[in-house]
């Protein structure tokens, strides 16, 4: 299981920034609503689950 | 002459044949004055003279079907007339009331028999349907180009490599667009196979590659996606009847569904999910499965919304399955199988839509190569104003456009073209992996690497990097 853990890097300014995050593999993750990766970090606290998905039989 | 009598209700030819008498003939035969050949249905001819209806049997014989013969001998300028009716069959037509509607058509439904075929909706093509009661059905609206909705359906493109790895949560195969996702702690591989020529499953079209998804060990967990495909904006194919078509076979013959869904995005409404069920033998087979996708009236569509194909394992096992020509549709029928863009070139740029790499097509990422490398030389530090040792590292900034606008702003990866480590670009003159870099300008059409850590000057160093916008 990837259990990634997320920085804020910093600006030129010395600042937060506040477009991208870091992922700890090192992907730079820009703070897009529709980006996945950004969403993953969004909910990271939510266990991954799909059991919604129909199976066979119901 | 021909007469038709009544043309808009029986469709019963007559003809005329008319001769006009020299004086002393008892028959009448060949051509007459308008080139008309004397024949008739015996019995069904009528024979005047001078207007006059002779009586068959009693004023002439006619038995031949090509000659009359007549009792009295004709005078000079008599006019003899021969009216002979096709033969008109009622035993053979085609009831009226077969039809019921403007556009039903009438199909032959086996020999000598029909049956009404009513009329499809606007934009639909018929199609040759060999479960349909009159062999043939009406489908979509179908388009030829981008009927389907699914990208690399024929497994042609594999950016990420041959061969990756099937895990825990959402794993994306190395085919393009095409992934594995469970709740279930997973070990296998998901890998590209070669067709042996010739052996594809569908004549007339050779595939390359097909799609093995090998899982050899599970652990815990609810469900298996073992193939899924994620679609562009949630409005495709919504309130419409769909059609999911791929071959596939498995290591062993099992229940798989497919859960269709749509997702509405970051701040959209609950997702919706449709399920059917098919069976997936040991040997290749067309999987056909139709259902509809509800209609988005009402709904809040947020940013990054798709619908999901989703093909579920009937239970949380180990398996192996392959699969290859997935075609989503419109309509209840599956046409011939083609890919959503045509060409090679419109697949691989399509999915460069959501990913992209600098390492060669087909090259796993992390792999050590310097070929599509992305390569500077370093710039040392930045003089001292104050005249004293320089203290602070030139950045040095490369913008990298993309060969293909990405959907949205992507999550970028730096590796080290050296030793594959991520998050790092290698300094091939100092014989190190560096991590001072920052990602700026990250948008639809390109980013910029920045490397700010001190590199000596005239350095070497260089990376590859990749560009994920997937849904």
């Amino acid at each position: 299981m990837n259990e990634y853990t997320y920085t804020i890097p910093t600006g030129y300014d010395g600042n937060p920034r506040t477009d991208m995050i870091v992922r700890s593999d090192g992907a730079w993750i820009p703070t897009d609503p529709a980006n996945a990766d950004y969403q993953a970090y969004l909910n990271k606290d939510t266990l991954p689950s799909n059991s919604s998905i129909p199976q066979a039989g119901e | 002459m021909s007469v038709n009598r009544h043309p808009n209700t029986q469709g019963v030819t007559i003809k005329q044949w008319r001769y006009t008498a020299t004086g002393g003939e008892t028959t009448l035969s060949g051509t007459d004055g308008f080139s008309q050949s004397l024949t008739y249905t015996a019995g069904a001819e009528e024979v005047f003279i001078n207007g006059v209806l002779l009586v068959r049997g009693t004023d002439y014989t006619a038995t031949t079907g090509t000659t009359v013969v007549l009792n009295n001998a004709l005078v000079a300028g008599d006019i003899a007339t021969v009216s002979a009716p096709s033969v008109f069959n009622v035993a053979n037509t085609v009831p009226l009331a077969t039809v019921a509607a403007k556009g039903d058509l009438i199909v032959g439904n086996g020999a000598a028999s029909v049956t009404n075929l009513g009329v499809g909706a606007d934009g639909s093509t018929l199609v040759a349907n060999s479960s349909a009661g009159g062999g043939i059905s009406w489908a979509g609206p179908t388009f030829m180009a981008g009927k389907n909705k699914m990208l690399n359906g024929a497994m042609d493109i594999w950016q990420r490599g041959t061969s990756t790895a099937i895990a825990y949560g959402l794993s994306r195969s190395g085919a393009d667009r095409f992934y594995t996702n469970s709740d279930s702690s997973l070990t296998g591989t998901s890998s590209q196979q070669a067709f042996t020529a010739g052996t594809a499953p569908v004549a007339g079209y050779e595939g390359t590659y097909f799609l093995r998804q090998n899982i050899t060990a599970t652990s815990g967990g609810t469900f298996i996606v073992v193939v899924g495909q994620d679609i562009e904006n949630v409005r495709t194919l919504a309130g419409q009847t769909a059609t999911l078509s791929f071959w596939a076979k498995a290591d062993a013959s099992r229940t798989y569904s497919l859960s269709a869904q749509q997702n509405f995005g970051s701040g959209g409404s609950s997702a919706t999910y449709t399920s059917t069920t098919f069976t997936i033998g040991t040997t290749w087979s067309r999987i056909t499965t139709t259902f509809t996708f509800p209609s988005v009236a009402g709904k809040t569509i947020g940013a990054g919304s798709y619908i999901t194909i989703a093909i579920v394992s009937p239970s949380v096992t180990a398996q192996t399955l392959d699969t290859w020509g997935f075609q989503l549709e419109a309509g209840s029928v599956a046409t011939p199988f083609s890919t959503a863009t045509g060409t090679l070139q419109g697949e691989l740029s399509a999915c460069m839509r959501y990913y992209e790499q600098s390492y060669d097509i087909g090259t796993a990422i992390g792999t050590n190569t310097q070929n599509g490398q992305v390569t500077f030389r370093g710039l040392g530090y930045s003089a001292s104003s104050s005249g004293g040792s320089p203290t602070t590292a030139i950045w040095n900034e490369i913008t990298i456009p993309y060969e293909v606008k990405k959907r949205i702003p992507a999550t970028v990866t730096i590796y080290s073209s050296y030793t594959g480590t991520a998050g790092k670009f290698r300094n091939y003159d100092g014989s190190t992996d560096l991590a001072g870099y920052s990602i700026d300008g990250n948008g639809q059409q390109a980013f910029t690497f920045g490397a700010g850590q001190f590199i000596n000057p005239n350095y070497y160093c260089g990376f590859h990097w990749t560009a994920s916008a997937e849904l």
